[in-house]
């Protein structure tokens, strides 16, 4: 009677210790909202283009702020965290680059529709700060693909772009990704302007 | 001896001349005591009459013209003899007549022909102050090939005169497309009496028998709509009450889909990326709980990252 009692007190006090222990801070949130100082631009306003929402693998579809310390390892950071998942931040800003090309009558997705009209696809290939190199770079992968009013494929592109970072810190890594992206949506603009004339 | 001939050819010489002479006389007795003398007095012109032009009463020769003279300006005297057996009375109208092609020459002449207009009314008296009896004129008929084919030249030129102004390019072009119009529809008309001839052709028996049964039909059909007019009125009348119906229906419809494809397909998307991002997030929380269950109450703690030590 008197071990039982003893065990259950044991418990008790061990949770209560867990449960009392001090809370960690919350991770700081980043995000990425850099576009390109220059875009290209054509007064065409003849087609619509629909952008489906980027895609991305388990291991970049998600909030956490992915890193390299080794190659073929990928780790989070503890303490730093994307505000949105880089699929919808990529989203925004490349919306946002291609309207500003003034070469489409609209630039529309989900759940826009319009008909006919161009389909671009966009998948994030690697999105990782790579501390495997000195300095350490923060490196972006896309790969686009056009897709005619048909529905048949025009045109693919993967763009690459490496960002070295001014220091060895996560916003370091954030601000050189924001860099990287600001390029790679400028070779974007470029990649569906030269296939949609 | 010499002077003895002499002087019977002489003497027949004379009983000869004497002999002719009477002859002449009694033949001119004898033929003017045959003969006839009228007047005719005509306004038209006497082209192509001239003395010696036969005299026919009913297309019978029955004397001569002996003078033909201008009486006045416009007036022309006409003499003519005419036999006494001719039946000339009060009733007798003369026409100068033209026969053949020409008034003139082998190809024709000109004649005076005499016809009663109506039954002998008693012989033709001489008026007071004129030597003969006058006979009555009628228009004269001189119509040969030369004077028609003066008036018809005359003609042609009046008609040329009026159709010059007409003549012009845009008339003979407006005609020339006339006749090409009329041309293909000339054509069009051939095909279309082809059309009729075929169809003639494939209408045999059966496919007549045919239609007189499907016109049958038709007939009942019509007969039995014509009993229940009204009946049909009232499906009318309730067809456009609920076609109104439907129109409102629509219209309600159509702002219904408005509001879902602006405000409720957007939430709805919207939900279904934070379900996705829900089930992925629960499945990660999943596989570490099924590797870790004291998580559950201990949670996880991460190695700090580069930078964050």
């Amino acid at each position: 009677m008197r071990a039982p009692a003893l065990a259950v007190a044991a418990a008790l006090l061990l949770g209560g210790c867990t449960l009392l222990a001090p809370p960690r801070p919350e991770p700081a949130r980043e995000v990425l909202d850099e576009l390109p100082k220059q875009i290209p631009s054509e007064r065409r306003h003849t087609a619509a283009l629909f952008v489906l929402p980027p895609e991305a693998g388990p291991a970049y579809d998600t909030i956490r702020i992915a890193y390299r310390e080794r190659p073929y390892q990928l780790g989070y950071f503890r303490d730093h965290e994307w505000a949105e998942p880089p699929a919808q931040m990529i989203k925004t800003l490349l919306i946002e680059t291609l309207k500003r090309t003034g070469a489409f009558r609209s630039v529309l997705t989900e759940p826009d529709f319009a008909s006919p009209t161009y389909t671009l696809r966009t998948e994030i290939l690697e999105l990782v700060q790579d501390y495997t190199r000195s300095p350490p770079v923060a490196r972006l992968a896309l790969r686009l693909e056009l897709l005619a009013p048909t529905g048949r494929p025009l045109a693919s592109r993967e763009i690459t772009r490496e960002q070295p970072m001014q220091a060895a810190t996560p916003y370091a890594g954030v601000a050189a990704t924001n860099h990287a992206l600001a390029g790679a949506l400028a070779e974007a603009a470029s990649f569906v302007l030269d296939h949609t004339r | 001896m010499a002077s003895n001939v002499h002087w019977k050819a002489r003497l027949l010489f004379i009983a000869l001349l004497f002999i002719g002479g009477a002859g002449a006389l009694v033949w001119n007795f004898w033929s003017s005591s045959r003969y006839r003398t009228y007047w005719i007095e005509t306004h038209d012109p006497a082209s192509g009459l001239i003395a010696g032009a036969p005299v026919e009463f009913h297309g019978v020769n029955v004397g001569q013209v002996t003078d033909v003279a201008l009486r006045d300006a416009d007036t022309v005297r006409i003499t003519l003899e005419v036999a006494k057996t001719a039946p000339v009375s009060k009733a007798t109208v003369a026409t100068i007549t033209a026969r053949g092609l020409t008034a003139w020459g082998f190809s024709g002449y000109v004649y005076i022909a005499l016809e009663n207009t109506a039954p002998a009314s008693g012989p033709l008296p001489i008026a007071p102050g004129e030597p003969y009896p006058r006979i009555a004129a009628a228009p004269a008929r001189i119509v040969t090939m030369d004077t028609m084919v003066a008036q018809s030249v005359d003609k042609l030129q009046t008609l040329m005169q009026l159709l010059e102004p007409l003549a012009n390019e845009q008339t003979v072009a407006s005609v020339k497309a006339s006749l090409e119009s009329l041309q293909m529809l000339s054509h069009s008309l051939d095909g279309l009496q082809q059309s009729a001839e075929a169809l003639a052709a494939a209408l045999d028996k059966k496919t007549v028998a045919s239609l007189k049964r499907s016109l049958e039909g038709l007939q009942q059909v019509s007969a039995i709509l014509a009993a229940n007019g009204k009946r049909l009125d009232s499906l009318i009348i309730n067809a456009e009450r609920d076609s109104r119906d439907i129109r409102a229906l629509v219209e309600t419809s159509n702002s219904t889909l408005r509001t879902l494809n602006a405000q409720v397909l957007p939430q709805f998307s919207r939900a279904i990326v934070d379900l996705e991002t829900l089930s992925r997030t629960m499945n990660g929380l999943a596989t570490r709980l099924s590797r870790n269950p004291s998580a559950l109450v201990s949670g996880t703690t991460l190695p700090p990252g580069p930078g964050e030590r």
